[in-house]
């Protein structure tokens, strides 16, 4: 058996063996290749990394994209807006609403170093670290359907707020108009 | 022509719209004289892609299946936190929608044999776009690669490997015009090679008598049929329904017909069926006053299809653009978005028996017209002459 099916079946086997079945993932095509799994992904990977590099020469990679599913589209600002400000605001809170943290950052202990307590009181931060997450993730998940809705209604009041006030505008254009003419035909 | 199908769950007890859309349209174009194989792996669960079934070679009504092993998540913990990130719309930087495609379930005996022997294909139609595996299958397909992605307004959709794989691949295969104004509008990916296509719905024969024989509902029954999964807004559908009982109590029923959890189901009036296929999913059908489709993430929704062939009404939700879009063209059920609203389109259908059949039978038109197999893979084929033209071109410019 060549080296890279055995590697395959090596990491193939643990999985197979737990759900029961026999392994012989693809084991021919890797076979003749005579690449192992790891050298795929690799090569795989490595044609991502070069995809993305080319996809991302438009992006900020810094700043990432809009976190906008299921929000009321953003409007935007009418050149004649008479409320920079409130467009300002508007602007900030959509880019800022979906700025949080939940990332399992564990802080380093140096009682996990003490030889075999340490391996258990390290399991038993672990265990109590993903019980805390389970709770924040939750009362995140709250925070944010909140949040969108609240940047939606925001979103839909200014857009309708923008449509009156040009809308008012235009009648009180019509308005002077007709008082114009009033004043011209009234000796 | 030769086409390959690319999904990471493949089979007829796989649940699942996307699943259940790439292998029936595999056997449809198998039937049509088209060489389709699919290219799968062993996993059955569709939210934790794991090696359920062994690997191997199997022909399943005329399509050549071969199954491949999924590498296990190295770092679930961290892999999991990103992915609820994502889901959930926290913003994430592009590098971390990047790793998080690198760090989910993967399988590199699909990705080598997709390097070998994809040449050999006219066109690989890669179903659906949440799965890393399908955007690295997308990477090593050498003919041309098209998209079948089933977008929803979801936390996946927005990242820029998803706006990636739309926009750099040979073309895109939506399911419906409001799926094709999502991708350019939300997305902004405008594809010169994006082509709605829709999806076919099989007849159905059904037996009313029969399902009401078996499971014993005499009574009149509003009908879901799916995940019975918040995602899917069935909460909303039982909290509707209960509060419906308290304001007009009578008879009626609530059948839920399919699997899942983190739904409160515990009501006299509400009915888990558990997950049913063949002719009991179809007697369902034709056994119910109505059915509801809460869901506001749907890129075609089958259900709605299924239930206007058994010539019975739908209830949809207003904020799901595509069966919205199908009730307002058919005129084949009603949508609601508030309380008030189910509740009076309950009122109308169950009490105005006439009606509903109208709507039923306008429903089940619209399904003839728009949605047969001869016209959707007609239109497939179509759509596939230009995407394997696309790719001839691409080729020769490489």
């Amino acid at each position: 058996m060549m080296h890279a099916q055995r590697e395959l079946m090596a990491v193939m086997g643990k999985q197979y063996s737990e759900s029961g079945v026999s392994p012989q993932d693809g084991a021919e095509h890797l076979g003749a290749t005579g690449d192992s799994p790891n050298e795929i992904m690799t090569r795989v990977a490595a044609r991502m990394a070069e995809r993305q590099a080319a996809w991302s020469t438009t992006l900020d990679e810094a700043q990432g994209s809009a976190a906008q599913f299921g929000v009321a589209e953003f409007p935007a600002q009418p050149k004649d807006s008479g409320n920079a400000e409130l467009h300002r605001h508007l602007r900030e809170v959509n880019a800022e609403f979906a700025d949080l943290h939940n990332e399992p950052i564990l802080a380093e202990s140096p009682a996990t170093r003490v030889p075999v307590l340490g391996k258990i009181w390290a399991s038993v931060r672990q265990h109590a670290h993903e019980l805390v997450l389970f709770y924040v993730n939750r009362g995140t998940f709250h925070q944010l359907s909140v949040n969108r809705r609240l940047v939606s209604v925001v979103n839909l009041l200014t857009a309708q707020l923008e449509e009156q006030r040009a809308e008012i505008a235009q009648l009180r254009r019509d308005l002077a108009r007709h008082d114009d003419a009033d004043k011209r035909r009234s000796p | 022509m030769k086409v390959a199908v690319v999904t990471p769950r493949y089979g007829e007890h796989i649940l699942g719209g996307a699943e259940t859309m790439a292998r029936r349209f595999g056997e449809e174009l198998a039937r049509r004289g088209h060489v389709v194989h699919a290219y799968t792996t062993g996993a059955t669960n569709h939210g934790d892609l794991r090696n359920d079934l062994p690997a191997g070679v199997a022909t399943i009504n005329g399509v050549r299946v071969e199954r491949f092993g999924l590498l296990p998540i190295g770092n679930r913990l961290s892999h999991d936190a990103l992915l609820q990130r994502i889901l959930w719309g926290v913003r994430t930087t592009v590098h971390e929608q990047f790793a998080w495609i690198g760090a989910g379930a993967h399988s590199p005996g699909m990705y080598a044999a997709l390097e070998s022997q994809s040449p050999h294909y006219d066109l690989a139609l890669l179903i659906p776009y949440p799965f890393p595996l399908i955007h690295y299958a997308a990477a090593c397909t050498r003919c041309p690669a098209v998209i079948w992605p089933c977008l929803h307004d979801e936390g996946y959709a927005y990242t820029e490997p998803v706006r990636m794989l739309l926009a750099t691949s040979a073309g895109v295969q939506l399911n419906s015009l409001p799926e094709r104004e999502f991708m350019e509008q939300r997305l902004r990916v405008h594809h010169p090679r994006a082509h709605v296509v829709g999806y076919g719905v099989d007849p159905v024969r059904a037996d009313a008598a029969a399902f009401r024989a078996k499971f014993g509902i005499a009574d009149p029954f509003v009908l879901y049929s799916g995940r019975i999964e918040v995602p899917k807004n069935v909460n909303v559908l039982v909290d509707f329904f209960k509060r419906h009982k308290i304001d007009h109590p009578g008879p009626l029923k609530l059948v839920l017909m399919g699997a899942g959890t983190g739904v409160d189901t515990d009501h006299p009036d509400v009915i888990t069926l558990g997950f049913q296929t063949g002719a009991d999913k179809q007697n369902a059908y034709a056994a119910a006053t109505l059915l509801c489709q809460p869901s506001i993430n749907e890129s075609f929704s089958i259900v709605i299809m299924e239930s206007w062939q058994a010539e019975v009404p739908v209830l949809v939700h207003a904020q799901c653009a595509v069966t919205r879009h199908h009730v307002e063209r058919s005129n084949g059920g009603l949508i609601f978005a508030t309380y008030a609203d189910f509740s009076q389109a309950l009122r109308t259908l169950t009490v105005n028996s006439e009606l509903a059949r109208a709507m039923g039978a306008r429903g089940r038109d619209y399904v003839a017209r728009e949605y047969n197999w001869n016209t959707v893979l007609a239109k497939f084929e179509r759509a596939a002459e230009d995407w394997i033209g696309a790719g001839m071109i691409a080729a020769r410019a490489t």
